[in-house]
């Protein structure tokens, strides 16, 4: 019994570790972290849908916004709260009669996910663009992006790990985020307010921001 | 290797946890999900159901089963039932169908338009069937009124709609209802997409149905197709990913959101479903709407007020594009208040429990009128637009569900007075797949109560009550969803 318990902490502690590399902090330096590159699959699969009410708590905290900054609809309507509240898992018992919020996700909620991570992101990074940075406090918004493997990127990218999932990226996930900033021969080279804001919509429109 | 037993803790463990899966996950891992996929069906071949839920108890004896004072025969039990002086009910030339005129004074409330035309419009397809049902509680009538009371495995009629018919499209089942309409069927076998996606704001529901689109300042488009891949291999790779790669409703989030990608963005169904007047919206979203923005703006021009109107704007439009098989339309809790005044009861029909005259009349006209404009609508439009299709109605049926009656008597002589909920009533399916014109069953004039008919030959029978199984039969067998234990009517269903 002891035994299976400790086994199953190490797994855990392997498994919070994130991959073979863990990125270091705001320098850029990465240290090597010796984990296993095998992860235990959970034989239960049971994962919880993050709500409404608690996403909306989150990107406030991340990105530094108000609840009516993350996201509006034709200009107004707050999207979270007013307009796609039953997608992202809330309920409203006053206009609509919906008691009970929806077990599962529904058809609609990945589209409705991405329409509020992007404007959320971009409500930040245009923000930082335009005044005093406080999220994407390494870019600078009036030069070109420099290349993926600039610190600046690394560390926008590690700053945006930490803010929206709470630990550092893998080697690997930071490598996938920070490519964003490649050239790409088939589309216009991003700005640096592009690049801050699609590196956040690609974290936090992971499934692991939202589920747990 | 330890050997497994199963002792009556497990068992009772193991019975647990399957009735948790059976009251609260609609969703189960694909291999069983697949068991009952969704069939696709050749557009020609379609059919399209409505269904408008009439929250608190639409009363059938209130509308096309009217009873007069007279036909009771006795003017002291007359007073004491809830009949109508002879001369309020009227009957348009030509019809079978029989409905109450309007009332003197509807309080503060808009008066609502007369039913009559749209008797004359619609009655030649319009069926009423005298049934009882199995609750008078309203969450509970009200999913038996989709399931049939779980005649066919416990699946909502709209679910069998989309498990017949819905294969391939966007979003076979749709609901906009409330309380217990929008509960989903309890058959653990069903595919995650038969069940019904769930619209509380139709005005504006497109907006959700496009990942960026009609948001301004955000990265170009290419980019963010990119970003997205990106997103992908992120999801491919984290541990979080990986430990829960099995987990069934992950992988239903995924196939969503691919789907939400491949099929939602590439059909445009942002601007097909848009109803809100284009020309209003900031240029900078780059929303342009469709060609029918403008039609349905025009037909429902109160849609930005009157969520009832923007149900059925959207629900035309679902059906329309071949999108949705199945659309389920309902009135909410609040009254509905628009720029002339007060236009529904709070509540829906159950505001009879205050003044039941008064409220049956206000909202049997509203659905009336509500109806009208959809069935025009079908009647006018052709399937996807496309003229080999033919008209849209040709393919529809429209049942009008209600989770009860309401009580048949009243204070002696009394002309306002409040009612409870009584399990005898009737339906209302109006579709050119029945033999419309036509009520069956009959109301016994000594007690206004309905008595059923012979599913066969559509004979009334005194001694026969239908159920709500029996209504989700006839709506099967109109609708070509074969089921074990499928009651037919072919008195009532054409060909």
């Amino acid at each position: 019994m002891e035994h299976r318990t400790f086994s199953c902490v190490a797994a855990l502690v392997l498994a919070a570790c994130g991959g073979d590399k863990a990125a270091g902090p705001e320098t850029g330096e990465q240290e090597t972290v010796a984990v296993a590159k095998e992860y235990k699959v959970s034989s239960r699969n049971v994962v919880q849908w993050k709500r409404a009410a608690v996403i909306e708590a989150d990107l406030k905290r991340a990105l530094e916004l108000s609840g009516d900054e993350l996201c509006k609809e034709l200009g107004d309507k707050n999207c979270i709260r007013d307009v796609h509240l039953v997608p992202m898992g809330g309920n409203e018992p006053y206009v609509s009669g919906l008691m009970k919020p929806s077990v599962e996700p529904l058809a609609t909620t990945p589209a409705v996910i991405d329409r509020v991570l992007l404007s959320a992101c971009s409500a930040r990074a245009n923000r930082d663009a335009s005044g005093k940075p406080e999220v994407f406090t390494k870019l600078k918004f009036d030069q070109p992006l420099p290349a993926a493997d600039d610190p600046a990127i690394q560390d926008t990218v590690v700053t945006l790990y930490r803010r929206l999932l709470a630990r550092d990226p893998s080697s690997d996930e930071l490598e996938i985020v920070a490519s964003l900033a490649q050239d790409d021969s088939d589309a216009e080279p991003l700005e640096p307010r592009d690049f801050a804001a699609l590196a956040c919509f690609t974290i936090g429109s992971s499934t692991e921001f939202l589920f747990f | 290797m330890t050997k497994q037993t199963i002792n009556r803790r497990r068992l009772l463990q193991l019975s647990a946890l399957g009735a948790a899966a059976a009251s609260v996950s609609p969703y189960l891992p694909r291999a069983l999900a697949q068991s009952t996929d969704m069939q696709q069906v050749d557009p020609k071949d379609r059919k399209l159901l409505f269904v408008l839920c009439g929250f608190g108890g639409a009363s059938i004896i209130d509308s096309f089963m009217p009873l007069t004072e007279s036909e009771v025969g006795d003017k002291d039990l007359a007073a004491k039932l809830n009949v109508f002086p002879d001369a309020m009910i009227e009957q348009e030339t030509g019809s079978n169908l029989r409905h109450p005129g309007l009332l003197e004074n509807y309080s503060y409330y808009v008066k609502p338009k007369n039913m009559g035309e749209f008797v004359r419009r619609h009655g030649q397809d319009l069926a009423v069937i005298a049934h009882d049902v199995s609750s008078v509680n309203h969450a509970v009538g009200q999913q038996r009124s989709l399931s049939g009371a779980g005649l066919d495995r416990g699946r909502t009629i709209m679910e069998s709609m989309a498990l017949r018919y819905g294969g391939g499209m966007s979003l076979p089942n749709c609901n906009m209802a409330s309380g217990g309409y929008i509960e989903h069927g309890t058959d653990l076998t069903l595919s995650g997409r038969a069940r019904h996606e769930l619209i509380t704001s139709p005005v504006l529901f497109a907006m959700g149905t496009h990942g960026y689109r009609g948001q301004a300042g955000l990265p170009p488009g290419a980019a963010i197709a990119r970003a997205r891949k990106l997103r992908e291999q992120l999801d491919r790779e984290s541990v979080f990913a990986r430990t829960f790669a099995q987990s069934p409703r992950l992988q239903n989030y995924l196939r969503q959101r691919e789907a939400a990608q491949s099929d939602f963005e590439t059909q445009d169904m942002i601007d097909k479903l848009l109803l809100l007047e284009p020309g209003s919206l900031d240029p900078k979203l780059g929303l342009s709407g469709s060609e029918l923005t403008n039609v349905l703006r025009g037909k429902l021009p109160l849609l930005e007020q009157d969520d009832l109107q923007a149900q059925v704007g959207l629900g035309f439009l679902l059906a329309y594009h071949g999108m949705s098989t199945s659309v389920a339309l309902g009135y909410r809790d609040d009254a509905t208040i628009v720029d002339a005044g007060v236009i529904s009861t709070p509540i829906g029909f159950d505001f009879s429990h205050t003044n039941h005259r008064m409220t049956q009349s206000i909202m049997w006209c509203r659905t009336a009128g509500l109806l009208d404009t959809l069935i025009s609508l079908l009647k006018e439009y052709d399937y996807m637009g496309d003229p080999s299709l033919g008209k849209m109605w040709d393919r529809s049926l429209i049942y009008i569900a209600t989770e009860f009656g309401r009580s048949k008597s009243r204070p002696e002589g009394s002309t306002s007075w409040g009612t409870a909920h009584d399990l005898n009533n009737g339906s209302v399916i109006i579709s050119p797949l029945v033999k419309g014109n036509r009520v069956y069953g009959g109301v016994d004039p000594k007690t206004a109560r309905t008595y059923g008919f012979d599913p066969k030959t559509g004979e009334p029978n005194k001694d026969k009550t239908l159920f709500e199984g029996d209504v989700y039969s006839l709506i099967a067998h109109a609708m070509g969803i074969e089921f074990p234990g499928r009651v037919d009517f072919p008195s009532v269903v054409r060909g």
